[in-house]
């Protein structure tokens, strides 16, 4: 008896892990075979007119709404579904709302490559290439031509957000743009200038440190830096290369050496939240910003979002927005970090047509509805004075601040290491950097090590 | 000795029914099976298959965004790359510490803990109330709670140790590579360990009295009494306590994730971290695997030590 259940009990952790593997499985092998074939299929260009022929029967016979099954976890109103279902009455759009915590990727990725019921899949900010390269999403191309929509024209700056290797997979529907804010108040209170919007990394930290000296006996610190990977290396990118032009590592690159440094001198002196400090105390952004914690962030145009909903951040102070500080005078403004995240149609899903009449809709009619909601709309046709308007409205920031989160001159610059191995570039980086500056390697130790994991896996 | 009489008595008593079997028997038989069909289906799906898919993806690299046709056999590729993981090697040290330590800790306050409750009768439900609640609280809410106790600013622990003993520098805790894995060591140990003091102190009070009287009768102290007569009959309750500790040791996964992910570095991961780690963000479901049938080759390897020593060393 003791036996068995002792062995019951080794086999039943080897299976809880095996499980895990086994849902993805059995799933897989359901879709798997039927799904790679009609992948096949819709790219081969007649799907899209048998689609259209199977929706116009599925009309005349009355049949019941075909579900589009959207899945999200930003959605801003769902009003305009319902308006879109009413209008559509042969689709009924049903919106899953997941939790917005750093699982929701994990969640929509096990969805698609399950063979779930998912027909419409946002993935954000820079997450989408790999997936575009790896075919879990349909090929939009189809689409985009039979409908003639001239993707320049219509999302500019943001339509490499949506393809892969000359091909579309995705529509971009928002974006986001950084940006450094500013506690007008607090200023004020310190009698130091606002930020101007053609400023260096040095204005930068010499205004840090001032408005670190004044808010020293109240607890207030300067800025504020977060913890994601590279989030030090933000102004640095505009100057700094991840490769050297053999295609190693390059972390010695003395623009990432500066901004290692930087992280770490404002940290020790006190001018904005050690990194320890706000892994300990999981610190998040909009809830430190808001809550006065400090006097500038690098933050996201989803901060503005934040800033409407007045029940879960009620704060009262003036916010001003400035472009990001340029690396030095050799650098051209206006800079901000940018990225867009986009609507796909993953490859199994049965309902392509009709998911993609879903997303023309959302991306090409909901603009005012997404800038109400805090977030950039990407469709540029849609642009006018008044989507300023409607973006800043309930939010404290002026329309000129809003503004700049919708100037098509701003260049791009990022923090993300794009190019081979860029994901495992940056969780390497981001494990020893943190060491770094919670003080327990020096920074010749770090860099070498750094140096060294990197290269092994370029090498592979 | 008795197990060779009962199967004696097993043949014995085959031998007779083989002989009355008779066909309302067979029938009933068929029936039994019919009955035990639904579980079976299911052990075969849930349990079987998946042992057995999961041994053979081990071998293969698959990348799961690419349907089944992105399975590739690659052999022992994937064990020969662990060997040179950093992620892992530091896995395996690290839970090798964790459970050389969280087991003697948890089964020897366990025990300790059993000891009191069962000879001091004082408040004894409300004192096995308290040691039992952290075990049926949540992990995660639990986990929540021993971060802020242990903020490295300002947190309680720290502020005690720095005001009260006069400790200049109190570890970083969640922070510091050195004291992380303590922390969530110290966590585990005070969250699991009502669980095995129940299990102890239901045995200990099965325990004949009579001994006990004797031993006083001869003039045994306490401490005596406790490591030669408690100790010694209770030996197969605390191997079972130790296989269980053992193996829920090494499947340590919630604490760590919530707290630290595995950081600073690699200094708090762990093997089932190091799974999740591979099968969800990197999307190895191949080489994840390996690594699962290397926590299970480690589990299986200490739980058959475990069990040689019990048949060795319990009365």
């Amino acid at each position: 008896m003791k036996k068995s259940t002792k062995c019951g009990y080794g086999l039943m952790f080897a299976l809880a892990a095996s499980l895990m593997f086994a849902g993805c499985q059995s799933g897989d092998s359901s879709n798997g075979t039927s799904a790679v074939p009609s992948q096949e299929e819709s790219n081969q260009g007649t799907s899209a007119k048998t689609n259209t022929e199977e929706s116009q029967k599925a009309d005349s016979a009355k049949a019941e709404p075909v579900v589009i099954n959207y899945y999200e976890w930003d959605v801003p109103d769902e009003a305009f579904i319902e308006k879109f279902n009413e209008e559509n009455p042969d689709i009924q759009v049903v919106v899953h709302t997941i939790p917005a915590n750093g699982e929701r990727l994990t969640k929509l990725d096990i969805l698609a490559m399950s063979g779930g019921d998912m027909d419409v899949m946002p993935i954000s900010d820079g997450d989408q290439f790999t997936r575009f390269e790896s075919g879990m999403l349909a090929s939009l191309d189809e689409f985009i031509a039979r409908d003639g929509i001239d993707m320049e024209a219509s999302f500019g700056k943001y339509a490499v957000w949506g393809q892969s290797d000359g091909v579309y997979y995705g529509i971009p529907f928002r974006a986001t743009q950084t940006a450094i804010y500013y506690n007008k108040d607090m200023f004020d209170q310190a009698g130091v200038p606002y930020p101007s919007d053609d400023w260096t990394w040095d204005e930068y930290i010499e205004t840090a440190k001032k408005m670190a000296e004044w808010g020293k006996e109240q607890g207030i610190y300067g800025t504020y830096t977060h913890t994601y990977a590279n989030e030090w290396a933000t102004i640095a990118g505009q100057v700094g290369n991840w490769y050297t032009e053999d295609g190693k590592c390059n972390i010695k690159d003395p623009a990432w050496v500066r901004a290692l440094e930087v992280r770490k001198s404002l940290d020790d002196a006190g001018v904005q939240m050690p990194y320890g400090q706000i892994v300990a105390v999981k610190a998040v952004i909009n809830s430190s910003f808001l809550g006065g914690k400090e006097a500038m962030v690098h933050a996201g145009s989803w901060l503005v979002r934040d800033m409407k909903n007045k029940d879960k951040f009620p704060f009262d102070f003036n916010v001003g927005v400035a472009y990001l500080p340029r690396y030095d005078e050799s650098v051209e403004g206006p800079r901000a970090n940018y990225s867009a995240s986009v609507l796909g149609i993953p490859a199994n899903s049965k309902h392509k047509e009709e998911a993609w009449r879903f997303i023309r809709y959302y991306v090409e009619e909901c603009s005012s509805e997404i800038a109400k909601s805090g977030n950039l709309p990407t469709y540029l046709p849609a642009y006018d004075d008044n989507i300023v308007n409607i973006f800043v409205d309930g939010s404290p920031l002026a329309v000129e601040d809003g503004q700049k989160f919708f100037d098509s001159n701003v260049k791009l610059s990022t923090n993300k290491v794009i190019g081979n191995h860029g994901a495992e570039y940056m969780q390497i980086t981001k494990e020893e950097a943190e060491q770094y500056f919670n003080g327990e390697k020096s920074l010749e130790d770090t860099l070498d090590t750094i140096e060294k994991r990197v290269n092994e896996i370029l090498e592979k | 000795m008795k197990k060779k009489l009962n199967k004696e008595f097993d043949k014995r008593l085959d031998k007779r029914m083989k002989k009355s079997l008779n066909k309302i028997q067979l029938r009933e038989e068929r029936a039994g099976y019919l009955f035990l069909l639904p579980s079976m289906i299911g052990t075969l799906i849930f349990i079987v298959i998946p042992i057995v898919m999961s041994l053979l993806l081990g071998f293969t690299e698959w990348n799961p965004m690419k349907g089944l046709a992105g399975v590739k056999w690659v052999a022992l590729a994937n064990f020969k790359e662990v060997i040179s993981d950093d992620r892992v090697l530091a896995a395996i040290h690290n839970n090798l510490v964790y459970s050389l330590s969280y087991v003697p800790l948890t089964i020897g306050i366990a025990l300790i803990l059993a000891a009191v409750l069962n000879r001091f009768v004082f408040c004894k439900i409300p004192l096995r109330m308290m040691i039992f609640m952290p075990y049926i609280s949540s992990l995660v809410s639990v986990a929540t709670v021993w971060m802020v106790l242990l903020y490295p600013d300002r947190g309680p622990v720290n502020a005690i140790l720095s005001s009260v003993f006069h400790i200049a520098n109190p570890p970083k805790w969640f922070i510091s590579s050195k004291w992380a894995l303590v922390g969530i060591i110290m966590m585990s140990v005070w969250h699991d360990v009502g669980y095995y003091v129940i299990i102890i102190l239901a045995n200990m009070q099965g325990l004949s009295r009579e001994v006990y009287e004797s031993a006083a009768v001869d003039g045994a102290s306490a401490v005596q009494t406790f490591f030669r007569i408690t100790v010694p009959m209770l030996g197969s309750t605390i191997f079972f306590c130790v296989t269980l500790a053992t193996i829920n040791s090494f499947k340590v996964f919630d604490q760590v994730n919530i707290i630290t992910e595995g950081g600073p570095g690699f200094s708090t991961t762990v093997l089932v971290q190091c799974i999740y780690y591979y099968a969800f963000k990197e999307y190895r479901i191949g080489y994840a695997a390996a690594v699962a049938i290397i926590l299970f080759l480690i589990i299986f390897v200490f739980s058959s030590i475990l069990q040689k020593l019990e048949e060795k060393l319990t009365y």
